[in-house]
């Protein structure tokens, strides 16, 4: 299990996102901040999802129906744009 | 808003929001929108606060068997489609009904938090059951001083159906929805309150990254911004955290929730 070792990643790069000089390392640090943010989760449903479809395999559909219910948002988020 | 200001605002949001355990984004929301920035650049700040308090609370509740991951789970499949629905609305709806939410959702948080009730739930000294989730499931067990406390959760599609409005809310409003679904678990779903409370920092986490997949494919988050109130954020909800447990419990949540329903009624009142 993914345990929140990402904490000091976020801070560093939330630090870096806040302070930098560069506009540009700005908006790159604090992208990446966001995307650490949004993927730790979702890959921790991921790894449930790929554990209990081999020895609980009704609660690994339910996890799989998640990453498929972020997946359809995710697209349609992108085609609303 | 400069960027100090929001890392201060989120520093002290989050640390009063962990003296009373209720997270800090229900806070840093209205006080941003109260001090003059758009409900709709506010919620993914706040959602931004959601996932990295989640992530930062992770391991202790993995570490005491609490969070009961099959309820979650379950429970998230309609609050994250709930949050992306509520993010996707959020940019279509004026800022004054966005604002009016928003006010519904802290006074919501504030009677939550002074009507939150104890564990109807016994420990056993008897009970041979091991602490944690129970396979096929959405029951389980937890260890207490007094001995072993087993839970089943109750009403689960009504339970289901609740946790797709609080994704809603949380989605539109920017803030984490807990204030709905840990009372949900306890009162409607007679999950003991630890394991409520635990779950609930599980989920708010996967609710937060499902809206905030919205805001950031639309061009909705500024990053700079961003990284001010996640590192302030992280910082206050620690302090907050370690002073938690040198302060009288049941007179900080009241307080908490003056300030809330506060909140809450100017918001209200600007909304409409």
């Amino acid at each position: 299990m993914v345990l929140n070792r990402e904490i000091p990643i976020v801070m560093v790069l939330g630090v870096i996102a806040w302070l930098a000089p560069s506009p540009r390392v700005s908006v790159w640090a604090g992208w990446a901040m966001v995307a650490v943010l949004i993927l730790t989760p979702i890959g921790r449903i991921g790894w449930l999802a790929s554990r209990w479809i081999r020895f609980d395999r009704r609660y690994g559909w339910v996890a799989w129906g998640l990453l498929t219910a972020v997946g359809v948002v995710a697209v349609l988020a992108a085609l609303l744009r | 808003m400069s960027s100090l200001i929001l890392a201060l605002l989120s520093f002290g949001a989050a640390g009063v929001g962990a003296l009373g355990g209720l997270g800090g984004a229900v806070l840093l929301v209205p006080a941003l929108v109260v001090a003059g920035m758009e409900p709709s650049e506010a919620a993914p700040l706040g959602l931004l606060t959601v996932a990295a308090s989640s992530l930062a609370a992770s391991s202790t509740q993995l570490d005491e068997d609490t969070v009961n991951h099959r309820l979650g789970v379950t429970l998230e499949v309609s609050a994250s489609a709930g949050a992306a629905i509520g993010a996707l609305v959020s940019a279509v709806i004026s800022a004054a009904v966005l604002q009016w939410v928003l006010g519904v959702a802290a006074i919501t948080a504030g009677l939550a938090g002074t009507l939150r009730t104890g564990s109807r739930h016994r420990a056993s000294t008897e009970s041979t059951a091991k602490p944690g989730e129970r396979r096929g499931h959405l029951a389980g067990a937890y260890r207490e001083e007094e001995g072993v406390i087993e839970y089943e959760a109750h009403n689960v599609p009504v339970g289901v159906s609740v946790m797709g409005v609080a994704g809603v809310v949380a989605g539109m409003t920017g803030t984490s929805g807990g204030f709905i679904k840990t009372p949900v678990m306890t009162e409607l779903m007679h999950v003991p309150i630890k394991v409520a409370a635990s779950t609930t920092v599980f989920m708010v986490g996967v609710t937060a990254a499902s809206a905030l997949i919205v805001y950031a494919l639309h061009g909705r988050i500024d990053p700079a911004a961003a990284g001010a109130v996640v590192v302030g954020g992280l910082v206050g909800g620690r302090i907050g955290a370690m002073a938690q447990a040198h302060l009288p419990p049941v007179l900080v949540r009241r307080f908490l929730s003056a300030i809330l329903i506060g909140i809450g009624v100017l918001l209200v009142v600007r909304g409409t």
